[in-house]
């Protein structure tokens, strides 16, 4: 019997506490004090207390360290692929005129220009190369068939190293 | 004294070397020398590089003009006419084209991607103009009896053809060359 009466008191009191709690936080938000509350943090600047604390005491870090290890980005990101919205970015980007405005400046910056040109130019000089190393190699080839070709056989100085002119070489014309 | 008549004839020996042999030779063209004759089959890949281009620009040309004749109404003669006239540019062109690099810088676009260069025998630089266009006759005529005339360099102990013993040419391995 008294432990009904408790019971029943204790849910009373309950009761009342939640009613007059919700009748403060409706007093509170007709009253715009939740406004006046925050008004009066910005102006104290608890916002940014708060902010430097985080950053000073290493939450940030720790912050992004969980975030990135665990696997709820990787989830995010996922689903945020699955949806239209990189789609959606894509056609904006595309659309945007600042875009093209900055692939246009890219494209025309110097060293942009001059990485393609000298890329060019090596590719060119690659296969120029390439053709002279297998046309010297040819040349000697032909030479030596044509000195086995030859009736009376290689005379010397036929080793094709230049004597440019003058009495001393034998130059001159033939 | 006879050490002294002995020291002035070889002063006068070195000095007439010195004059028959030419100018001293700059630092660049001395290292091109170093590299050897050039080859038939370099030569060879050289000059068709060059008749590609002289040829390629011939043809834009000669098409470019065609299709500016085909718009208006000419007489059959002007047909005639215009092709002469057009044939006379284009060997007025490739002559003026090996002429002009082998007298300039002693290499045309071909022998640049190839590394070698025509030398003057005697002076060893580029040739003079007149020795270019008689260099380039030279090489037309000796192509004429089924190649004989370049083929010669396969048995001569510069390299050279018979354009190059007329004008008194070598063609040199260029700067950069083994």
């Amino acid at each position: 019997m008294e432990r009904d009466a408790r019971r029943a008191l204790t849910s009373n009191a309950e009761r009342a506490l939640i009613a007059g709690l919700d009748a403060v936080v409706t007093r509170m938000l007709e009253e715009d004090v939740i406004d006046h509350v925050l008004e009066r943090a910005e102006t104290v600047g608890v916002a940014q207390r708060i902010a430097d604390r985080i950053l000073d005491d290493g939450i940030a870090e720790q912050i992004a360290d969980r975030a990135f290890s665990g696997p709820e980005l990787e989830r995010i990101l996922a689903s945020a692929f699955r949806s239209a919205l990189p789609e959606e970015l894509i056609a904006q980007l595309l659309a945007s005129e600042a875009v093209w405005m900055l692939v246009d400046e890219i494209a025309r910056s110097p060293s942009v220009t001059e990485a393609i040109a000298h890329q060019g130019n090596g590719f060119f000089e690659q296969v120029a190369a390439g053709a002279r190393d297998r046309s010297r190699r040819a040349d000697a080839r032909v030479q030596r068939i044509a000195k086995r070709l030859r009736p009376l056989g290689p005379r010397s100085g036929e080793d094709g190293k230049p004597h440019l002119g003058g009495p001393a070489s034998g130059g001159g014309p033939a | 004294m006879s050490v002294a008549r002995q020291g002035d004839t070889q002063h006068a020996q070195l000095a007439a070397i010195r004059r028959l042999r030419g100018p001293a030779v700059p630092v660049a063209d001395a290292a091109s020398t170093d590299g050897g004759y050039a080859g038939l089959v370099t030569r060879t890949v050289a000059f068709s590089i060059d008749a590609l281009i002289v040829n390629g620009a011939a043809a834009l040309v000669g098409v470019t003009v065609g299709l500016g004749l085909s718009i208006m109404h000419l007489p059959s003669e002007a047909d005639a006419v215009i092709a002469a006239v057009l044939g006379g540019l284009w060997i007025v062109w490739t002559v003026g084209y090996f002429a002009f690099f082998w007298s300039s810088t002693g290499q045309t676009p071909g022998d640049r991607v190839m590394r070698i260069v025509v030398r003057d025998v005697h002076e060893r630089g580029p040739l003079k103009p007149r020795r270019a266009i008689l260099r380039f006759v030279a090489v037309c005529l000796g192509a004429i009896p089924l190649l004989a005339g370049l083929l010669m360099m396969l048995w001569d102990e510069r390299r050279r053809c018979f354009h190059d013993r007329t004008a008194r040419t070598v063609v040199v391995y260029g700067p950069g060359e083994p």
